[in-house]
């Protein structure tokens, strides 16, 4: 399911326009970027926890060349489904 | 950078501050926003948020595990996970505090392998240049060979600009191109010389002498000088007025005038260019031909034709010398084809060249071929000929007397190589396959071709030198579902 598809299917739910739900999107995950941005987690009760993450710097080693590089840290996004959304979706599958 | 947990009703807050929206609407789309993604997901889509991510479904194989409090045995089932994957813009956003940072190379233990494999690069160059020496010892007299060296020179000339980080190379670069100007004045003294002796000698002699000098000229450019000694003995006094109305010449060209009294060189010079021109005539007629399937014998005649054509070309020049201004503008005229010549050769041949450095093969071959004396020019001339051999040659051979059916069935024979390659640690046969074949699969063929080396393909030994052999297109189509198979049906029997 694409952008497209999830906008026409959120809007015949709510009964607005298309344009309205792409507003209502919009801001909805300007909101949430701008949180995960100063790295506040977002939970969504029985769908899951936006989390970000920080991955620290480690030495890796190039197999081939055997170089050891140190790479720097970094900050990940991370998704972890709720427990509810991983029954439901497993005794469905 | 505060860690709050944020929920649902702060989010709508939010929105509701930004966006105007009421509570309700915004609660309402965030419910069914979810929800949405929810059924997608449960009918086993994936969904993708513009300007977020996308939204998966993952699926964990079952695996034995061990429970902590009873240390029984037990199996975790295989399960679903929702997975998300932000979209590049949301990572690089989210990553923006430590964007700057990058993976900084360790100095180490690993440093001496580093090291090492410097030494390894210098060595090789270094056992280039003995093998030079060695070209150097035996004259050789294959007009082809002068064409190989011709073409590699170029490419290296061209390999060096390459590298404009190294100043060095830069000024050595400067030098080459003043040595090698200065020895193509110092040939044609020879050639000269060669002319006037040329009614003592055959036709075939002259040719070689002006082949052989040609070749070290080229080889060494630096070292020419004393290379040449004996033949420019006698031409000594002339080649350094030569050499310094030389300069002066370049200084004209650089003023635009023209002058009376430097005619004669500038003639030289002329002669000098438009033998560097017919040589690489020479060379690219010479593959052409090559790829055409004519024999190198038939080369060689062409080489003294040329040759030939030189001389005489040389003494219409003296003839003309009255053409003062025609000559200083064909001058300039041909140093600008010498230029678009030598670029296009140095773009079309630095592959080819660079293999065939590696593998050092030609010195091989002027030593095989000196050491079996004078006589040996028709055996060098087949050597070349094997050595310059592209694939198109053999592969049409081989392939046309081989249906396709048969080509499986038959054993391969390994005798023409496209490359040698050096194992150092950490190379992989497949690697060699995918860099040569187009594919990793077909390693198989490189270690069948290197039998007697590796005993266990699985663990290669370190420091040999593998050759790569050259394969029919058949087998090492990678878009061929057959030689697929084969290469794989190979691979399983060898890997037992």
């Amino acid at each position: 399911m694409n952008n497209k598809e999830l906008i026409t299917s959120v809007a015949m739910k709510m009964n607005i326009t298309k344009s309205e739900t792409q507003e209502l999107l919009d801001s909805f995950l300007e909101c949430c970027i701008s949180q995960l941005k100063e790295g506040n987690s977002i939970g969504f009760q029985s769908f899951g926890v936006f989390d970000v993450v920080k991955r620290v710097e480690r030495v890796s080693v190039h197999p081939s060349t055997k170089k050891r590089s140190l790479i720097p840290p970094k900050l990940v996004l991370n998704f972890k489904q709720s427990l509810i959304l991983k029954e439901k979706i497993n005794t469905k599958l | 950078m505060s860690k709050e947990k944020i929920s649902i009703p702060e989010i709508i807050e939010w929105m509701i501050k930004d966006n105007k929206t009421t509570k309700k609407t915004a609660e309402e789309f965030i419910k069914v926003f979810l929800s949405t993604i929810e059924d997608a997901l449960l009918s086993g889509e994936s969904v993708k948020v513009k300007g977020f991510g996308t939204f998966k479904l993952q699926w964990y194989e079952a695996r034995r595990s061990i429970d902590v409090n009873t240390g029984n045995e037990i199996i975790i089932p295989g399960f679903y996970r929702t997975v998300f994957v932000p979209e590049n813009e949301l990572r690089d956003v989210i990553n923006e505090p430590f964007a700057h940072l990058e993976a900084v190379p360790l100095p180490s233990d690993e440093e001496d392998v580093k090291g090492t494999e410097k030494l390894g690069n210098d060595d090789s160059e270094s056992d280039e240049k003995t093998d030079q020496d060695q070209g150097l010892r035996f004259f050789t007299s294959q007009a082809s060979e002068i064409k190989s060296i011709l073409s590699d020179i170029y490419a290296m000339s061209a390999k060096k600009n390459n590298q404009e980080d190294e100043s060095e190379v830069l000024d050595d670069d400067v030098d080459f191109e003043d040595d090698e100007y200065d020895d193509d004045v110092e040939e044609i003294d020879d050639f000269g010389d060669d002319y006037v002796e040329k009614e003592q000698f055959a036709i075939e002699e002259s040719d070689d002498d002006f082949d052989i000098i040609r070749e070290v000229a080229v080889l060494y450019p630096a070292d020419s000088n004393a290379i040449v000694v004996d033949e420019e003995a006698k031409m000594e006094d002339e080649k350094e007025v030569d050499i310094s109305e030389d300069d002066e010449l370049k200084e004209i060209k650089e003023d635009q005038a023209t002058n009376a009294e430097k005619s004669d060189e500038e003639i030289l010079v002329e002669q000098e260019i438009d033998k560097k021109n017919d040589a690489e005539n020479e060379i690219s007629g010479s593959q052409i031909s090559e790829t055409e399937g004519i024999t190198s014998d038939k080369l060689g005649k062409d080489v003294t034709e040329d040759v030939i054509n030189d001389d005489d070309l040389m003494f219409d020049d003296d003839e003309k010398s009255a053409r003062k201004i025609p000559a200083w503008l064909l001058v300039l005229l041909s140093l600008v084809i010498l230029g678009v010549l030598i670029g296009w050769f140095a773009s079309s041949h630095i592959k080819k060249t660079i293999r065939t450095k590696k593998n050092g093969q030609r010195q091989e071959y002027i030593a095989d071929s000196l050491a079996k004396g004078i006589s040996a020019r028709e055996n060098g001339d087949s050597l070349v000929m094997l050595q310059k051999d592209t694939a198109i040659d053999s592969i049409s051979a081989s392939g046309a007397a081989v249906s396709d059916s048969d080509i499986y069935a038959t054993p391969r024979n390994y005798t023409e190589f496209l490359a040698v390659e050096k194992m150092v640690p950490g190379s992989q046969l497949t690697r060699f396959a995918r860099q040569y074949y187009n594919h990793p699969n077909f390693w198989v063929y490189i270690y069948e071709a290197n039998k007697e080396q590796i005993a266990d393909p699985d663990n290669v030994p370190v420091n040999i030198d593998v050759k790569i052999p050259k394969m029919d297109p058949r087998l090492i189509d990678p878009k061929n579902k057959v030689s697929m198979e084969y290469a794989l049906k190979l691979q399983r029997e060898y890997l037992k």
